[in-house]
């Protein structure tokens, strides 16, 4: 198998050595940006974070959490997750095979800084996660069995990220979409047994596969 | 399938490998100023403020008193102050929230999202850029430098003098990323599309960087993996240098160089982890 991003970005580091800095460098939009963030898992207030999440849901305790330093506002339930229990919710990276009845969203689309990714309702939305019109769209709620299992905070189309189809694990479906999202414990528990050695695991909800990972990028 | 999930890491990873420079228009800086600054934050974040020193960034949540989230962003520590980046339209709203627990303590809070423009340069662009950086402050270790200067031709390329002050910090969210995030001042032309369309339209501007962009660009970029030189972090141009890099003697020197223990331990110290003891403490 062709590594193609080994190739490519040799060949970006090669038109660097060369001098060749314009050929290497493209201006990124707001797209890219969300792509990339996408990529690495990385999160902003306003975007994916929002009022209603407690730090650990962020998936950024090690960076972020302090375990050590003693009093500090919103301390007390922060410790005592960490120490007693756990959160419902975590934020991950998911790739997202659609059944053909969803259309994937026209556009790269985002949760507006005022309104982020809704917690628990989806107004406007059936049990699938789609909108009235069939897109997804960020604050989808998508379900097993009736029961919420990833909350859509960020979600683009494949193809503005990938640039093309990608095949998901064992079935011949291409990737629809990916993104930033809300996945709940449980789910994720049971994703991970049935899961790959690659990914945490595979959900099927009605709305399409959805493949869960902490982030495509390991750094 | 062979390699599940190998796809898709690459396909996601190759257009960000490719290179970037991602103008960040929404990143804006709340300043926390004053002699008890340090305690003041260290009461009202999730991250060991006490304990970092200048040059350091620490990703840290803000809280409400049930615990959830009122803000997010970076702290970066400078010698006379604490700087907070975080998304633009959100230093208003954690301004107002830190602002009411000041009572007696000598801290200023203000929105200085305008004091420098932001970008960054990823995947090979950032590579690009550091290893311009890093062979020209390491000049006397490379033997073998041609009289290229990439760093002048990336940022020829993407209207962004780099003369002026310049500061270059590690990918705030993944730090052994290859991303760099630069801070620039504003008055200097911000990487727009259209100055990319002009660049590319007119290849010869990229050609001949003005004397502005030549004049001692990295003198002042020293320390690529946190703050550049400077007590405080803030990035002092000093007096003009001759600025030799690039080259693909300088790159491979750099890429041979970047996995040992000296680029790791600016790494660490940088921008590391939070503080983590055993549980219950």
């Amino acid at each position: 198998m062709s590594n193609a991003r080994s190739d490519r970005r040799n060949a970006a580091l090669a038109a660097i050595d060369a001098g060749d800095v314009e050929s290497a460098v493209a201006l990124w939009d707001e797209q890219t940006f969300d792509a990339w963030r996408i990529a690495i898992g990385a999160p902003l207030y306003g975007r994916e974070i929002s009022a209603d999440q407690l730090p650990q849901e962020a998936s950024r305790t090690a960076q972020a959490i302090s375990f050590t330093k003693g009093c500090y506002l919103g301390q007390e339930p922060v410790a005592r997750i960490d120490s007693l229990g756990h959160v419902n919710w975590e934020l991950v990276t998911f790739q997202l095979a659609a059944t053909p009845s969803v259309a994937p969203s026209p556009t790269p689309s985002v949760a507006p800084s005022d309104a982020p990714c809704e917690s628990d309702s989806a107004a406007g939305q059936s049990a699938a996660g789609v909108s009235a019109a069939g897109v997804l769209v960020p604050g989808a709620v998508l379900a097993v069995d009736g029961k919420p299992v990833l909350k859509i905070a960020t979600i683009m189309p494949w193809s503005v990220v990938n640039g093309g189809p990608a095949t998901s694990p064992g079935a011949e479906a291409p990737w629809t979409h990916a993104g930033l999202g809300y996945v709940r414990r449980e789910a994720r528990r049971a994703a991970r047994s049935a899961g790959d050695a690659m990914a945490e695991g595979v959900l099927a909800t009605p709305a399409g596969i959805v493949r869960i990972e902490p982030r495509l990028f390991h750094g | 399938m062979s390699e599940p999930g190998g796809r898709t890491r690459r396909t996601y990873w190759e257009q960000a490998r490719a290179g970037g420079v991602y103008p960040w228009h929404g990143r804006g800086w709340l300043e926390v100023a004053g002699r008890d600054r340090a305690a003041f934050l260290h009461a009202f974040c999730t991250q060991e403020i006490k304990k970092l020193a200048p040059g350091d960034i620490r990703e840290t949540f803000f809280c409400q008193g049930n615990g959830k989230i009122v803000g997010h962003g970076f702290v970066v520590v400078e010698a006379e102050r604490l700087l907070i980046a975080t998304p633009r339209e959100h230093v208003a709203p954690l301004l107002r929230h830190l602002d009411r627990y000041v009572i007696r303590e000598d801290v200023r809070l203000a929105d200085r999202s305008d004091m420098t423009a932001a970008a960054l340069f990823c995947g090979a662009a950032g590579i690009g850029l550091r290893q311009a950086a890093e062979a020209s402050t390491a000049a006397t270790q490379v033997a073998d430098i041609p009289a290229a200067d990439e760093l002048v031709k990336l940022s020829a390329a993407l209207s962004l003098a780099v003369a002026a002050a310049v500061v270059v910090r590690r990918n705030p969210w993944v730090p052994n990323d290859d991303t760099l995030w630069v801070e620039y001042p504003p008055e200097v032309a911000m990487p727009t599309a259209a100055n990319a369309a002009a660049s590319e339209a007119a290849p010869t501007a990229t050609a001949a960087p003005t004397a502005a962009m030549t004049a001692a660009p990295t003198a002042a970029m020293t320390a690529v993996g946190g703050q550049v030189a400077g007590a405080g972090g803030r990035c002092d141009p000093g007096p003009a240098a001759p600025y030799r890099c690039g080259g693909i003697a300088a790159g491979r020197a750099w890429r041979a160089a970047r996995g040992g223990p000296g680029t790791r331990r600016v790494v660490e110290r940088s921008v590391g982890p939070a503080q983590r003891g055993p549980r219950g403490d």
